[in-house]
């Protein structure tokens, strides 16, 4: 059957619409890629290594699900970092005694979240927003305490706070090369 | 990227606006509906169902004067599991056919097969900035329509729904829906 125009320059559109809906948008990752199964790796939260000083708060337990670092009072950049690549899900007001200023929530996969406490000055960035693995997203005061949290979901039931150690990077783990693993993760 | 966004609804517009015009027979029906989309695949495990809705027109017969056409825009929500506060939202617009069977005097089977498209984001609260993406769509609705009187029809359809872009995902959805003649 012989189609009018109109009919070939509405097909010709539903076909452009997969087009052009694809390549549309300010994204630079497609949410369906964000919302993945892996468990990406986490890279240190701050941008020099030795900005970490001390470890303060105890080990990671039931009763203080997260790490709490001192940060060095000088000759580092004060600069926190994006862990892995994400979403920014929720900028709040930190709860960490301690830990004074905000907490900055990532979702980097459909298991996986982070947090981190006591940030200062966030840099340009708002909720919504998708930053890439070492990013700068923040700034701590040199000297304040930093909280960091790792959320993990089975993919059953909520996110439960996990010790973060078996997660992170190679480098990461160097960098705590200090502490042992009683120390870190009870 | 949203002044491409906004062309291509202004682009979308004008098809639209080309049946909407007045002619006689332009449109037969229209549908609305509530809808609950269940995720499915490797990525299923992930979310959370949403409620939904949607809504169909059905128009002069393209191809063949036997078989109805649509063009349907749908709203589908899934929450995060691992942030609760958290939604993939999905709009999937697309055009397809109807192919009717009958059971009895005022019940038929409807299979319906479409193509199109959507956009997909993440949202979560106080958001500012959305990171849109896009998708092709390809569309099988199966489902049963009760012609409740001349001018009204009831539909139970589970319309399954892939979403293709860079990554994919599809939902199986279930529909019920009112659908009145115009």
């Amino acid at each position: 059957m012989k189609m009018l125009l109109k009919q070939k320059v509405f097909f010709g559109l539903i076909l452009s619409l997969g087009l052009g809906v694809g390549g549309c948008g300010n994204v630079s990752v497609d949410p369906l890629e964000l919302m993945s199964n892996s468990t990406p790796v986490l890279n240190s939260i701050t941008a020099s290594s030795g900005a970490i000083s001390s470890y303060v708060q105890g080990t990671f337990s039931q009763a203080t699900p997260y790490w709490v670092f001192n940060t060095s009072f000088s000759g580092f950049a004060n600069n926190l970092t994006a862990p892995a690549s994400g979403q920014i899900a929720e900028i709040g007001v930190s709860n960490i005694t301690g830990a004074n200023g905000y907490y900055v929530t990532l979702i980097h996969s459909g298991r996986m979240e982070t947090k981190i406490f006591g940030v200062q000055n966030i840099t340009g960035l708002k909720v919504g927003d998708y930053v890439l693995a070492g990013q700068v997203i923040a700034q701590f005061y040199p000297g304040s305490i930093v909280g960091f949290q790792v959320l993990y979901s089975d993919g059953t039931n909520g996110p439960v706070p996990v010790c973060p150690f078996s997660y992170l990077s190679t480098a990461f783990r160097q960098s705590l090369y200090t502490y042992t693993s009683s120390q870190l993760c009870q | 990227m949203k002044k491409l966004q906004r062309l291509a609804l202004l682009v979308w517009a004008l098809p639209i606006g080309l049946f909407v015009t007045p002619s006689a027979h332009a449109f037969e029906s229209v549908e609305v509906t509530g809808q609950y989309p269940v995720a499915l695949g490797d990525k299923a495990q992930n979310f959370n169902s949403n409620f939904g809705v949607g809504a169909a027109l059905y128009f002069d017969r393209l191809l063949d004067p036997s078989v109805p056409n649509y063009v349907s825009i749908g709203y589908n929500s899934f929450a995060l599991k691992v942030n609760s506060d958290a939604a993939f939202r999905v709009f999937p617009i697309v055009i397809g056919a109807d192919f009717e069977g009958k059971v009895f005097s005022d019940l038929k089977t409807v299979f319906g097969a479409a193509v199109g498209g959507a956009i997909g984001y993440i949202a979560v609260p106080n958001a500012t900035t959305y990171n849109m993406s896009g998708y092709f769509v390809g569309q099988i609705k199966p489902g049963l329509e009760y012609d409740a009187s001349d001018d009204f029809s009831i539909t139970a359809r589970m319309p399954l729904t892939i979403l293709a872009g860079k990554a994919s995902m599809s939902y199986l959805t279930y529909q019920i829906g009112v659908k009145m003649k115009l």
